[in-house]
């Protein structure tokens, strides 16, 4: 008799699924997260406090996080002394990265996950996404389609709540959304522009899972523009705010934090998987659980650790291996600052509030009648805002002149950033490194990834398109580029354990089953066998609720 | 320790200089000048060692000791307040007019940028500042995305227009 009837490994956006989903089909669950507990609202340690209540005044240590945050710390849009807590220590949680090449890791080690810190912006794939690979013949097919997965996306987004608004795109399906966030004075103003003169091209708010009215128990957004702090409103979809209490209501969860799986057993007389061996990353302890099935939802890579570490004689390259693919074909979302530039005709226009919300302009490379000489396409996310007074610290003035000035806003500004689609590589990949352990003395990770001349190319039309498009709004450019950020920068690592009808070709199968081991099942971004060029979490919670039905039925039929 | 000995021993700022500087960045108006504002002045006594904006425990002492040798009196903090603008209003102007090579340009600008930096930063992020000078509001409630200039509230803590 097994302790539960499902192990799910991590406790983020896809593990909370899991948990929730499996739970409420009437499973015992162990969800196993590897950092501390954070409670809903009361685990928010910094969500009210002024800058000036804060050690550094919100600016944080500068030389803390060069010594041991010096990954987490380059996103500075997102990361900030309020928030640092929910980052991993880039120090105490090493990672190699292959000769030669760059990836920057974005981790969030506890209960929650990145979840806590998302970019919140939910999107559904389109059939021109999911049948991509098969069109080009770069990476394998999928095997499922938008219709596949079209259901799970409605279930998705009933229960998380996404503001958005409907547009019609083919290339961008609409969804069941709560009313859309308002795009502020700059962006309407570059949205008229920009359509009149585009057409085909759509400037529209994010849909994001930044709820506008309330949703259950939890409160719509205040607009306090603090989401990454965790939000005790409980305004954007998190593990604590939505899937962690409906998993808990079931009674039917184990929730053991500060808990790392070391590996998955597998027994070769039946074929399956028998359960996970544990570190206590506190207290060293080693732990055994058995479990009738797992679900992997560790984040890309260290799904893609936990399985490469899971050797035995069957499986001597790792648990489900027997392809061969296995860490293979990962892939980030090549990014790049498009273009920046200044907003005229608009300084009579203000706005109040913190929006957590960009605008996006979806794909129209590569679809309909265009044809370009890159493969797949590339979208833009982004937004208009008017600077604040931190211009007066990198600009000329001083004395009462300074201070007038800064006590209005300064000059509008738009960014538009984008995201291009990557292409699937057999070398870009995740190993385990030969000698070198982490702090819990497992083998470190080793990441090789490089973009190629398909990425570069799709950001460079990504660039003078934005250039153009900024120009005919009549705004004044202040900077544009096509390099390529590294690789990770996007944080939306995908890839690793990808899905595919082959089984000599792929790690799981269209219901994210492994193909070697029927009770293994791994829905969090190592699933994926493309990227497209939109934000994939909605898609990976997608995978996991539909991954989640199938495998309760199959366990019931005795199938797994 | 030894952080303590380089922001306190003899390379250190004067107890006037931060002070002094502070308030002609940002004087008094309606509201208290940066420096008559202890937690602004404690923020950039701070933020100089744990080097943000590339701030050192030896910055302030080095920017004043550069200031010294462009006052008459070869004291910064002895100059009157006219001769102390005159200074630091050709500094400011030529810190941020041209961006020389690193290692090209005078080390005074760069120490000025560095420290103007704190001290606009700590005193829009001090209660005085951003709470007093300007309007802080945690909880907006609302996002009222496109209305007149001046009809609304100017908020310190809008946190992306503050980020760069």
């Amino acid at each position: 008799m097994a302790d539960f009837d499902a192990i799910v490994i991590g406790s983020g956006i896809t593990g909370g699924w899991a948990a929730k989903e499996l739970t409420e089909r009437g499973l015992k669950v162990l969800m196993i997260e590897r950092g501390p507990l954070i409670e809903h609202q009361s685990g928010y340690v910094n969500e009210m406090k002024a800058p000036w209540e804060m050690p550094f005044h919100g600016q944080g240590d500068a030389n803390l996080y060069k010594r041991e945050y010096f990954i987490q710390s380059k996103k500075t849009m997102f990361f900030n002394e309020w928030n640092q807590q929910h980052w991993a220590n880039d120090k105490e949680n090493p990672y190699s990265e292959a000769p030669g090449t760059k990836f920057e890791w974005y981790r969030g080690y506890q209960l929650g996950g990145k979840s806590l810190t998302w970019g919140r912006q939910c999107y559904r794939w389109s059939d021109t996404d999911f049948g991509a690979n098969k069109a080009d013949g770069h990476g394998i097919d999928w095997p499922i389609r938008y219709a596949d997965v079209a259901p799970w996306y409605d279930h998705v987004e009933d229960f998380i709540g996404v503001s958005g608004s409907a547009e019609g795109l083919d290339i961008l399906p609409d969804g069941h959304f709560l009313p859309p966030m308002e795009l502020n004075a700059g962006e309407r103003h570059v949205k008229a522009l920009v359509e009149a003169q585009y057409p085909g091209r759509k400037l529209i708010i994010g849909r994001s899972a930044n709820i506008t009215r309330p949703v259950k128990d939890r409160a719509p957004c205040q607009y306090r523009g603090i989401c990454n702090r965790g939000c005790s409103y409980g305004a954007y979809f998190s593990t604590q705010s939505s899937t962690l209490p409906a998993a808990r209501a079931t009674g039917r969860l184990t929730l053991m934090t500060d808990t790392v799986v070391e590996r998955i057993e597998h027994d070769p007389a039946t074929g399956k998987a028998t359960g996970v061996r544990t570190i206590g990353t506190k207290d060293r302890k080693r732990g055994q659980f058995t479990a009738r099935m797992i679900f992997c939802n560790a984040g890309t890579i260290n799904t893609v650790g936990v399985l490469l570490r899971s050797t035995s004689e069957r499986f001597p390259h790792g648990l489900g291996n027997s392809s061969g693919t296995l860490g293979k074909y990962l892939m980030d979302h090549a990014t790049a600052m498009s273009a920046m530039a200044l907003i005229n005709g608009v300084d009579d226009r203000a706005y109040y509030g913190n929006r957590p919300n960009n605008i996006i302009m979806p794909r129209y490379r590569n679809i309909g009648a265009d044809r370009e000489d890159f493969l797949r396409g590339f979208s833009y996310q982004g937004g208009a805002m008017r600077r604040g007074w931190k211009r007066g610290g990198g600009t000329a003035g001083l004395g009462a002149g300074l201070k007038d000035q800064l006590k209005g806003p300064g000059g509008w500004m738009m960014v538009f950033g984008a995201f291009a689609e990557c292409l699937p590589n057999a070398a870009n990949r995740i190993s385990l490194h030969p000698t070198k352990t982490d702090s819990q003395g497992l083998a470190q990770v080793e990441i090789a990834f490089s973009y190629g001349p398909n990425e570069r190319a799709a950001l460079r039309k990504a660039e003078s398109d934005a250039r153009e498009m900024l120009e005919a709004a009549g705004a004044t450019i202040l900077a544009t580029t096509s390099e390529p950020d590294a690789g990770g920068s996007a944080i939306h690592e995908m890839g690793g354990a990808r899905m595919g009808a082959d089984p000599a070709q792929s790690v799981v199968n269209a219901f994210n089953q492994c193909h070697d081991v029927p009770n293994v099942f791994v829905t969090d971004g190592a699933c994926m066998s493309s990227t497209a060029c939109q934000n994939p979490s909605l898609t990976y919670m997608a995978l996991t609720a539909r991954a989640a039905a199938a495998a309760v039925s199959k366990l019931q039929e005795g199938a797994v | 320790g030894f952080h303590a000995w380089l922001a306190s021993g003899p390379g250190a700022a004067s107890p006037d200089f931060l002070r002094q500087i502070a308030n002609q960045v940002i004087p008094r108006s309606r509201t208290p000048g940066a420096g008559e504002v202890p937690e602004v002045l404690a923020f950039v006594n701070r933020a100089m060692p744990a080097g943000l904006y590339g701030g050192s425990e030896t910055t302030l002492g080095a920017l004043e000791r550069a200031l010294d040798g462009m006052v008459a009196s070869s004291r910064f903090v002895k100059a009157t307040s006219a001769d102390q603008v005159k200074v630091l209003t050709a500094i400011d102007k030529d810190a941020f007019a041209h961006r020389a090579e690193a290692g090209q340009e005078a080390a005074v600008h760069a120490l000025w940028r560095c420290v103007k930096e704190a001290i606009v930063v700590g005193y829009y992020t001090s209660e005085t500042g951003g709470a007093h000078e300007l309007a802080y509001e945690l909880v907006p409630g609302r996002f009222d995305p496109d209305v007149p200039l001046g009809s609304v509230p100017y908020l310190s803590n809008y946190w992306l227009e503050n980020v760069f």
